[in-house]
């Protein structure tokens, strides 16, 4: 499993893209990473175990991911927070932020669409279907804003 | 009445009379020769004379017919006897003596005259006096008019009028009774009546029943007496009336005191009485009992709250559960995809299998918990007398092995004995050591103490001060603690803070038995700075 620190990535080799992927999950984080692979074999992927690492790192580094990969559901920091905090950050600017996450809130949906991530993709529970859409993204195809299917809403 | 003035005549000596003279002729010619007695003869009504003694000078044949007789020595009437209309015997030489004295004329008299034969009538009598021209009577003339039909038409009228009137009245009195019965002999309702200012006039059967007090004891008292001390306070027994009084009626459902001091719940009406100038004149007010009902009612409303509490109790476990048995679903499922493609690597293979085991055993456990959690609504019936010591050790011998292993330095209280589910009691305290021991340092100490609640902790937790005493229990550990600001967080079902292992489930766990036992915890951290779990239980 490939899971390289920000710091090893000064200076960018101009077609070594990688993307950004903050969640709290191990296994998530190694299924992120095997999709990846098999979506696309160039890309590497930079890690953040939760929100507050995540930040920490954006802060420190100054490198630019193409894709950031976002999970909500994270102790302490959530990944709302992170957004919030990477929207702040000039480099990341034209950064593509993608929720990651097992929720599918309502609420959640149309928070984050408001502040601006590009996609909301719900955790597949096939693996091809996830290697999929991480195809379809990467080759700039057009994709809908919501991606996966919702559950049942909570009762109020 | 004519008055006569006679010529200057000498007198004549009047002649007694030894027998009766015929009828019509004048005794004294000479003397009455101005009489025109043929005119008065073959009138039909009764008149005669008498001179100044009262001896009859002349009368006509309607007199004798009155009379049933001709005169004989009778002064100043024929008739067998005389009376007054109301039967007393007549005293004519008196009244006759008085007129003749300060002359002034008798006005129209009843009079009831009797004849020999025992027969009576009622006669109107008319009498003047007869002047001589010098200022001297002669005597007088008088007409009496018989007007016994008359009068027995009156007397029969009256008879009748009597009569009608007591038959009215017995009406009146029946019909009153039967009001009086009907509103008396009702048992479900009170009804009384009131005067303008509330107090009771009227007190029937069912107002007895209701309100406990008998007729002597409440009428004349305000009706505020039966109203809670509280309500009178607020003037509310003012305003229902004030209320019946401008809009013609008031309705009220409340708490209303007894004679005896317990409570029921009254339906009141309070009407307004007018007259007939439509001023309040009192109030009818009708109360009903209704007690039994408001009890059942209010079951019913704390029944369907609990059913209804208990639904989305039941709503908000299917979707939990349902939403976080998703996340090992997925891996199982996504694991095993990827296992497929790896069969040829072994040592992937059974790293995969692993994982997809672990989530297999992750579903289990969160089921086990979502299931005890929602069987955590122990009835009354299951609570005995617990001693607390002995729970914990039992709880301390379960982790025995894991304080040994890291070496966890145990400080603990005596603990009280208090009624509880023995079994809940156990997990309760299981969990927090769990914690305490999950989240420690590398160095832990864990106390477990017991002490009276803090003045601030009354302050802080409105369930303290009721006036039960309570015991603190606190689960203190010197492990990594958490941010104060997460607090609440931390007790909220699959809540988590990290990612250690566990459902999340635990501290949840804790406030729900807690609360099942009339109680409640709260926690005190600071990152770096441990935790400090305080449950508080009520004592005996």
């Amino acid at each position: 499993m490939l899971d390289i620190s920000a710091k090893n990535l000064n200076p960018q080799p101009m077609n070594s893209r990688f993307c950004f992927l903050i969640d709290d999950d191990e296994d998530d984080r190694e299924i992120f990473a095997m999709a990846l692979k098999k979506a696309k074999a160039e890309f590497v992927c930079t890690m953040a175990r939760n929100g507050k690492e995540a930040i920490t790192k954006a802060h420190e580094g100054d490198f630019v991911p193409s894709y950031i990969f976002v999970d909500l559901n994270m102790p302490m920091v959530s990944g709302r927070d992170v957004v919030e905090a990477f929207k702040n950050i000039d480099r990341f600017k034209n950064v593509s932020i993608i929720v990651y996450t097992t929720s599918s809130l309502e609420k959640d949906i149309t928070e984050l669409k408001e502040m601006g991530v590009t996609h909301y993709l719900v955790k597949p529970t096939s693996f091809s279907a996830l290697v999929g859409i991480l195809s379809n993204l990467f080759a700039h195809k057009e994709m809908p804003f919501f991606l996966g299917e919702a559950l049942p809403a909570k009762p109020n | 009445m004519i008055i006569f003035t006679l010529p200057n005549l000498p007198k004549k000596e009047a002649m007694h009379i030894s027998q009766p003279a015929p009828a019509g002729l004048p005794l004294y010619n000479n003397c009455y020769s101005g009489l025109d007695t043929a005119v008065m003869e073959i009138l039909p009504v009764s008149i005669h004379t008498c001179d100044n003694n009262g001896k009859i000078t002349f009368y006509n044949s309607a007199a004798v017919k009155l009379w049933g007789q001709a005169p004989g020595t009778e002064k100043w009437c024929g008739a067998f006897n005389t009376y007054t209309a109301e039967g007393e015997p007549l005293d004519k030489e008196a009244i006759f003596n008085r007129m003749q004295t300060d002359g002034t004329p008798i006005p129209p008299t009843e009079i009831i005259i009797e004849r020999p034969d025992g027969s009576v009538s009622f006669i109107m009598a008319l009498v003047s006096v007869i002047y001589d021209g010098q200022g001297g009577t002669v005597g007088t003339i008088h007409m009496l008019m018989d007007i016994s039909e008359k009068r027995s038409d009156n007397a029969a009228l009256q008879q009748m009028l009597q009569r009608k009137a007591e038959e009215n009245l017995l009406a009146l009195k029946k019909s009153e009774e039967r009001y009086h019965q009907m509103i008396d002999e009702v048992q479900d309702y009170a009804i009384l009546l009131l005067d303008r200012n509330g107090f009771v006039l009227n007190w029937n059967k069912g107002a007895q029943k209701i309100k406990g007090y008998t007729e002597a004891e409440i009428v004349g008292q305000s009706f505020k007496i039966f109203y809670l001390t509280e309500d009178v306070i607020k003037k509310l027994p003012e305003r229902l009336i004030e209320e019946a009084a401008l809009n013609g009626r008031a309705e009220h459902e409340g708490w209303r005191m007894r004679k005896d001091g317990t409570t029921f719940w009254g339906s009141v009406v309070i009407t307004a009485l007018h007259d007939s100038n439509n001023n309040t004149i009192g109030f009818s007010k009708v109360t009903r009992d209704l007690t039994e009902r408001k009890i059942a009612e209010d079951l019913l409303r704390s029944s369907s709250r609990d059913i209804e509490f208990r639904n989305k109790q039941l709503e908000e476990y299917a979707y939990v559960a349902s939403h976080d048995l998703q996340e090992p679903l997925r891996k199982i499922q996504v694991f095993s995809e990827m296992l497929m493609e790896n069969l040829d690597d072994r040592e992937e293979l059974i790293r995969y299998v692993d994982k997809i085991s672990a989530s297999a055993g992750r579903m289990t456990n969160l089921i086990k918990d979502v299931l005890k959690y929602s069987q955590l609504n122990a009835g009354e019936e299951l609570f005995e007398k617990i001693n607390l010591n002995v729970v914990l050790q039992n709880v301390l011998e379960d982790f025995d092995l894991l304080i040994e292993q890291r070496k966890v330095k145990l400080t603990v209280d005596n603990l009280p004995v208090l009624r509880g589910v023995p079994i809940q009691m156990h997990q309760l305290f299981s969990n927090l050591l769990s914690n305490a021991i999950k989240f420690s340092s590398t160095a832990p100490q864990i106390s477990i103490t017991a002490s009276n609640p803090t003045d601030e902790d009354i302050a802080e937790i409105p369930l303290l001060n009721k006036g039960l005493p309570y015991v603190k229990i606190v689960f203190k550990d010197n492990g990594q603690g958490f941010d104060q600001d997460y607090a609440d967080q931390v007790f909220k079902m699959f809540k988590r803070l990290d990612n250690t292992p566990g459902t999340g489930i635990g501290l949840a766990l804790c406030k729900k038995i807690t609360e099942g036992h009339n109680g409640c915890i709260t926690v005190k951290s600071n990152p770096g700075d441990g935790a400090e779990f305080n449950i508080f239980l009520p004592l005996l």
